[in-house]
């Protein structure tokens, strides 16, 4: 009984306030180490940091093989939305953990999707030649006269 | 009777008890409005049951309504959470509160007590962002932001002094500079030291206000400022979303704040604030946009 009665009164005093802080305290932590964008996952970031997904950038390089070809996220969208969709770019520009980055990067140099790192990494592959492709997430920066990207992690590099 | 008397007489009208179902009525209404401007397929189930609760109000006492609403919301939040912003959250544990009020003996208390901690909780996140980005202590968020968000022209114009041609280049400097991906190089914005003025002041009124709402909503001393909670919250929803119009977030802390407070003449300036909403936050930008197109 005491059990029932002190269970029904942290549901209707302490859950959702201790819901709103365990994702608030999630949030804040994946953007300190997973590049989670401050502006969402629910942390109440908004509106306190430059770094919104929007104003980043994904890179991707073809590397190896003796040559480098570089694309970026607004190419890779318009030349690939058929195999990865304009959703999973939002997504791997918001979060864009090693895993993320390394799903994009395959179905990119799949034949699938027909983009010209891929068709680049083909023409490799019949030459005998194994490329990589590098993934890089870049974030804004301004000092209070010029607006710069950083670099959010090192290059990942993915082979297929 | 005057008109003021009129709009008086049916502010009393609507806040008439039960005052909770008011707040779960006002919640259906924010449910079905709210996200429309970026739908997602996940939405529909939830608009639907919105619009059928709207259409038979029996439903909004409902106990399983709430839940299978609480589900539907629980589930687009999960599928989309990195992509969701602050108040979808908001949303859905305000749709959460309102389950457990509906399902409880004493709905108008756990309403009360949950608005007030979600939004004293709210703004102490909120807070405790602007210090731990950095980027407010030393203005650079507001400064940047005044360059390049077009809904932020008014302001540059107005606190920066500068030219709407002066906007639009900063913005397509960015543009081409992301386009093109050229990530190693920077590149100067045109800005004016008033606006980078204008910009720290701003950052710590913001850093002051929400602060203010924090403790004023979470703690209870001072006592001063404790009983005085509501009137820092509106004052913080007049002074940010007239210049920076986000619906969504303020009609969802106006609808918290009426339920919690006790007194019945703020009740009646929360509901006032949250019905003329649509009309008093987008009307700087209107009088701005007009006076664009007429001086400038």
């Amino acid at each position: 009984m005491i059990l029932k009665q002190s269970l029904l009164k942290f549901f209707k005093t302490g859950a959702v306030p201790l819901l709103l802080t365990a994702v608030a305290l999630r949030q804040i932590m994946l953007v300190q180490t997973a590049g989670l964008s401050p502006w969402h996952g629910g942390g109440f970031g908004m509106f306190a940091s430059i770094d919104r997904d929007e104003r980043r950038v994904v890179t991707a390089e073809l590397t190896g093989c003796g040559q480098s070809q570089e694309s970026d996220l607004p190419k890779l969208e318009t030349k690939s939305s058929e195999s990865l969709g304009a959703n999973t770019f939002i997504h791997v520009s918001t979060f864009p953990t090693r895993s993320q980055l390394r799903r994009i990067g395959r179905k990119l140099l799949s034949p699938e999707s027909q983009h010209p790192l891929a068709n680049a990494h083909q023409q490799n592959r019949q030459n005998g030649c194994d490329s990589k492709i590098q993934l890089q997430v870049w974030r804004l920066v301004y000092d209070g006269q010029s607006i710069a990207y950083e670099s959010i992690a090192g290059p990942i590099e993915v082979q297929p | 009777m005057t008109l003021f008397q009129r709009w008086s007489h049916w502010l009393d009208e609507l806040l008439e008890p039960p005052v909770y179902l008011l707040v779960l009525r006002l919640t259906t209404i924010l449910l079905l409005l709210h996200g429309i401007d970026h739908w997602l397929w996940t939405m529909l189930p939830e608009k639907l049951l919105a619009t059928a609760m709207l259409l038979r109000p029996r439903l909004v006492r409902q106990r399983w309504v709430w839940l299978a609403m609480s589900l539907c919301l629980m589930v687009h939040n999960l599928w989309h959470w990195s992509n969701l912003v602050n108040h979808e959250y908001l949303y859905t544990y305000w749709v959460l509160v309102c389950t457990i009020a509906v399902w409880s003996r004493t709905p108008r208390q756990v309403l009360s007590w949950n608005a007030r901690w979600i939004i004293g909780l709210c703004f102490f996140f909120a807070t405790l962002w602007k210090f731990l980005g950095g980027e407010y202590l030393d203005g650079s968020f507001l400064h940047l932001t005044f360059l390049l968000d077009h809904r932020l022209a008014m302001g540059a114009v107005l606190f920066g002094g500068l030219d709407l041609t002066t906007l639009a280049e900063n913005r397509q400097l960015f543009e081409t500079m992301q386009t093109s991906a050229a990530v190693l190089e920077s590149q100067q914005l045109v800005t004016t030291p008033r606006m980078a003025a204008a910009s720290l002041v701003l950052s710590y009124w913001t850093i002051f206000i929400e602060g203010l709402v924090a403790v004023s909503f979470l703690l209870t001393m001072p006592r001063w400022l404790s009983q005085n909670r509501d009137w820092v919250l509106m004052v913080f929803v007049i002074t940010t979303y007239a210049v920076i119009p986000v619906l969504g977030f303020g009609a969802l802390l106006m609808v918290m704040g009426l339920i919690q407070t006790k007194n019945s003449l703020i009740a009646r300036i929360y509901l006032g604030l949250l019905i003329l909403m649509p009309i008093w936050m987008p009307l700087p930008q209107v009088i701005f946009s007009i006076l664009q197109n007429v001086i400038f």
